[in-house]
């Protein structure tokens, strides 16, 4: 194994050309993962309507890397990132677990702690109060997330209190997982999932991200202690299944096991995708048929393309690890503009949720189906109504960016269009950039040709935030970014 | 009268041949090679300046491989399809190949025969009165046209006469080889290899097709003798060169070969791929970090990309093999709307060119750099001019459609934006589609946001159709396919 330690004539040139933050220290590792899949039915989250969980397909889990670097005994920077197997990360849980794990390691810095969504829409739902649930024999929303925050605490704590002298290295390989999935047409409109065979189909909206970003990370052994596998896509593939599953994450984490060690922590980490999914949009025969000759179910073969991906980054960046790196860990609150909800609007959401009520009211049992979708049209009127008194709102949003080594990796808590982090990526410092989204609770950010396209996940009721704000974010991310090189790349 | 009656026979063979064109036959298969590399210095062709190339760093070849499907001695349908390590291929040259043929080769239709060039930026001009090139040691452009005529007639020929029963299958993987490159700015402008580091950069233009088809052909012993494939991406990698260079094609070449057999036949098509290209666009320091630690170049890098996807696929589909085939080969000139020259750009170009013929008054030797630059605007010129009298004019252009089983490829001559691929692929009914572009004299064919956006392939001197024309070919290929698979029910 080569290490690249810092010669004296190295720390010389750093201390030269870089302020103190960016200064290496010497790496602790520390990795823990655990089981967040519910014992009883729960209602999974991500879809418009209601579905209990009937059984388990496959465990939902929790995946954590504690790092921190240290001066001797001193603690220079720390980051716990932990990978999650949920549809997205509430504030409300993000600041219950930082809670637990500060009452139990005085140490960490819990602002630090990252959560991001791997977006899977079969686990439970974290956000109490948008689901009408049976009187018995279901875990409620609630009851989940107490016992999420718990279990989640436990891995941070366990990741924490794991970390020892380690090393790092970072690398880029490629696979096609994601796809564009809105479907544009001659008309300038776009579609969520719509139909590529029609005659006036023009092509597919956005970009589509295949980089397959990887963050290795070792605590003495040869086999890596855990990786980060930076994928442009949500792990949404089964999404309409009724049991708890947690997606093509599963099959990646069972694979690369079996490659590395029953005791890899592998956290997925979902690039800037909100316009993505692994759904395939065109050459479906032609995808189909190669799976089937392979014998392969959609979760494997996706499986099957990321584990290649990490496999072979991993044959040409083992050996090229680093026990001392530039580490800095920023945290910020940005303030976004909101995207500003127009008169015609409203009274189109007002409409439809008188509507809705109107059925409700001939109905009372359409609640379980309609509940979410009136909800939805609902918070767009009373946006509209708060703009009344504040015609410019914004969004407060945390966003964290970290140097590690020559690779960064950026946060924000959005369903991110793939374009947003195609310019952090072409603007970046950073010989490599991660960029996760979901780190949050959530939310389309779309592009301003995604707007004018319209359909879901790019009209209002969709997103809280629009290109405006979307570009704010990308500059500002990149202004943390660029403070982390103050000498240049 | 006796017209008529012609009519009458001529309606009748249609129907004849329709009657068979969607049956089944003994799929027979021939292929050759021929080394296209000039002798003598030759003029490179590819860019606006002259080049004289300085030695040969890897050969040009041209691949052909014949096919012809038959019920017992009956000739259903044949197709010979010859990629060729060029930048474009003349609509003269073609013909001047095709009438090389007839005596040589007894039962081909030379207008089944049809010639792609894999668009290397590092190979000999074909294009007559495009530079002013000395008259002694270097090869002169009529002479290198009859001695690639000859080369591509006699491979053809000796790929015509090698046909033997064979069986073949189609293949879909992937790889990261096209890098969209075209990046959009905040104004809404666009550039071709525009940065990507600054701050008023907004993404790249559209898609990037990452998709490898391969066709397999075995012969009747089971050895494996071509493979054509797909990638949509042009070849000029190496396109700043001096030297004669087949640009990534090399490589693979010798690598499938070593793998598969020194007698492999190796076609390299490019798919739609008109706004694509090799060179890195984003991600720059991370692919090349990766690049380094292989030990690889540029080239040998794409290759193994792109080997590693024909690998892959032969894998999968190599027990897949078809020897009775649905086979039908469509040939047809269409007519397409030119994008016309308004009175602004027409006001425009006249200025440019008139400071091109300055720059040459001025100093006889700027010839070198500014000929080819004022026959570009010479020709948007003349186009305006001959617009006076044809408002609208017309492009007529040969494309050919082949139903290989379940897979189709369809041509074009142009450098044809990723965009119209993905609208054919979209509503395409066959299994799998291959676009080869570039099957003709090139000209670039962008999409209405490309040209919107402006810059060097989506303005007026670089496109003879505009997105208008794009959209006719697109509805007249898809017309053709749906045509193939209606007659095969």
């Amino acid at each position: 194994m080569r290490k690249r330690l810092v010669t004296p004539l190295g720390i010389l040139v750093c201390v030269a050309l870089l302020t103190p933050q960016a200064l290496g220290g010497r790496l602790y590792v520390g990795a823990a993962a655990v089981d967040i899949t519910p014992e009883k039915p729960v209602a999974l989250s991500g879809s418009f309507h209601q579905r209990i969980s009937t059984g388990v397909e496959s465990p939902v889990t929790a995946n954590v890397v504690a790092i921190e670097t240290r001066d001797g005994d001193q603690s220079i920077d720390q980051a716990v990132i932990v990978s999650c197997d949920v549809v997205v990360i509430p504030s409300e849980i993000l600041e219950s677990v930082r809670d637990e794990v500060a009452t139990r390691v005085p140490g960490i810095q819990t602002s630090k702690v990252i959560l991001a969504a791997t977006h899977s829409h079969t686990a439970p739902e974290l956000r109490p109060g948008r689901w009408v649930y049976p009187d018995e024999g279901v875990t409620t929303a609630e009851d989940y997330c107490k016992f999420f925050v718990d279990r989640v605490a436990d891995a941070v704590v366990a990741a924490w209190q794991a970390r020892k002298e380690g090393t790092v290295t970072w690398g880029l390989g490629h696979a096609v997982v994601a796809q564009g999935r809105r479907a544009v047409y001659a008309d300038g409109s776009a579609q969520m999932y719509g139909k590529t065979n029609g005659s006036d189909f023009y092509g597919i909206e956005g970009y589509e991200d295949h980089d397959i970003g990887t963050m290795f990370f070792w605590t003495g052994t040869d086999q890596p202690t855990a990786v980060i596998v930076n994928v442009s896509c949500p792990s949404q593939e089964v999404e309409s299944h009724k049991a708890v599953n947690a997606d093509f994450w599963h099959p990646v984490r069972v694979a690369l096991k079996e490659h590395f060690g029953e005791d890899l922590v592998v956290l997925g980490l979902c690039g800037s995708a909100g316009d993505q999914s692994p759904h395939l949009m065109i050459r479906k025969a032609a995808e189909e048929r190669m799976r089937n000759l392979r014998g392969l179910d959609r979760l494997e073969e996706i499986a099957r393309r990321i584990v290649r991906a990490v496999d072979d980054t991993y044959s040409v960046v083992k050996d090229d690890r680093r026990a001392e790196v530039p580490f800095v860990h920023k945290v910020e609150t940005l303030t976004l503009p909101k995207r500003l909800v127009t008169e015609a609007e409203y009274t189109d959401s007002k409409a439809r949720v008188d509507s809705a009520n109107a059925k409700l009211k001939a109905d009372p049992k359409a609640e379980d189906q309609d509940i979410r979708r009136i909800k939805w049209y609902r918070g767009t009127v009373d946006r509209y109504e708060r703009q009344k008194t504040e015609p410019n709102p914004t969004l407060d949003t945390e966003v964290h960016v970290i140097r590690i080594g020559d690779a960064v990796v950026c946060t924000n808590r959005f369903e991110f269009f793939t374009e947003y982090g195609i310019r952090i990526k072409g603007r970046s410092k950073a010989v490599q950039t991660f960029v996760v989204q979901l780190a949050g609770p959530g939310n389309y950010l779309p592009t301003a040709l995604a707007v004018r396209g319209g359909h879901y996940s790019a009209v209002v009721h969709s997103c809280l935030v629009g290109p405006k704000g979307g570009q704010v974010l990308v500059d500002k991310t990149v202004e943390l970014i660029d403070s982390l090189w103050p000498s240049g790349k | 009268m006796l017209w008529q009656c012609w009519k009458i026979i001529g309606v009748l063979a249609v129907l004849g041949g329709l009657s068979t064109q969607g049956f089944a036959g003994q799929l027979h298969v021939g292929t050759a090679s021929a080394d296209i590399t000039p002798q003598k210095p030759a003029a490179l062709s590819g860019q606006f300046h002259l080049r004289l190339s300085t030695g040969v760093e890897s050969p040009v070849t041209v691949n052909a491989i014949a096919l012809e499907s038959r019920d017992g001695d009956q000739s259903l349908d044949q197709a010979v399809i010859v990629s060729c390590d060029v930048v474009g291929i003349p609509a003269d040259v073609r013909e001047m190949v095709r009438q090389k043929l007839p005596d040589r080769t007894e039962g081909l239709d030379p207008r089944k025969v049809f010639l792609t060039a894999t668009h290397t930026h590092t190979a000999p001009e074909l294009r007559l009165d495009k530079w002013v090139l000395p008259k002694e040691g270097v090869t002169q452009v009529e002479d290198y046209r009859e001695f690639f005529a000859n080369r591509v007639a006699d491979a053809v020929t000796r790929a015509w006469q090698a046909r033997q029963p064979g069986s073949v299958t189609w293949a879909l993987s992937h790889a990261a080889v096209a890098n969209n490159r075209r990046a959009v700015y905040a104004n809404g402008t666009a550039r071709m290899y525009g940065a990507t580091n600054t701050e008023d950069f907004r993404g790249l233009e559209g898609y990037e097709d990452h998709d490898i088809g391969t066709l397999f052909f075995w012969d009747g012993d089971g050895t494996l003798t071509a493979a054509a494939v797909n990638v949509s991406c042009p070849t000029q990698e190496v396109e700043g060169r001096n030297a004669v260079n087949a640009d990534y094609w090399h490589p693979i070449r010798e690598t499938l070969r070593r793998q598969y057999g020194k007698g492999l036949c190796v076609l390299g098509l490019v798919g739609a791929a008109g706004d694509q290209s090799p060179h890195l666009m984003i991600r720059k320091a991370a692919e090349e970090r990766m690049r380094k630690l292989r030990g690889l170049d540029r080239l040998d890098e794409i290759a193994r990309r792109i080997v590693d996807a024909v690998d892959d696929a032969y894998a999968v589909v190599k027990d897949d093999r078809h020897a009775d085939v649905p086979f039908v080969h469509k040939v047809e000139t269409v007519q397409l709307p030119m994008r016309v020259v308004t009175e602004a750009e027409y006001a425009e170009t006249k200025a440019a060119y008139d400071a091109c013929a300055a720059k040459i008054e001025k100093d006889p030797a700027a010839a070198d750099k500014e000929n080819r630059r004022m026959k570009w605007y010479e020709k948007t010129l003349q186009r305006f001019e001959n617009q006076k009298t044809d408002p609208n004019p017309m492009l007529e252009t040969e494309i050919h459609v082949i139903r290989i089983g379940d897979a189709v490829v369809c041509t074009n001559q142009f450098e044809l934006f990723t965009d119209f691929g993905i609208r054919i692929k979209g509503r395409s009914k066959a299994e799998q589609t291959f676009i080869v572009q570039l099957v003709g004299p090139g000209s670039y064919l962008p999409s209405a946001r490309a040209v919107a956006g402006g810059h060097y392939s989506a303005i007026v001197h670089s496109n003879l159709v505009g997105p208008e024309g794009g959209q006719v070919l697109v509805d007249k290929t898809v017309e053709l396919i749906d045509s193939i698979w209606e007659d095969a029910k």
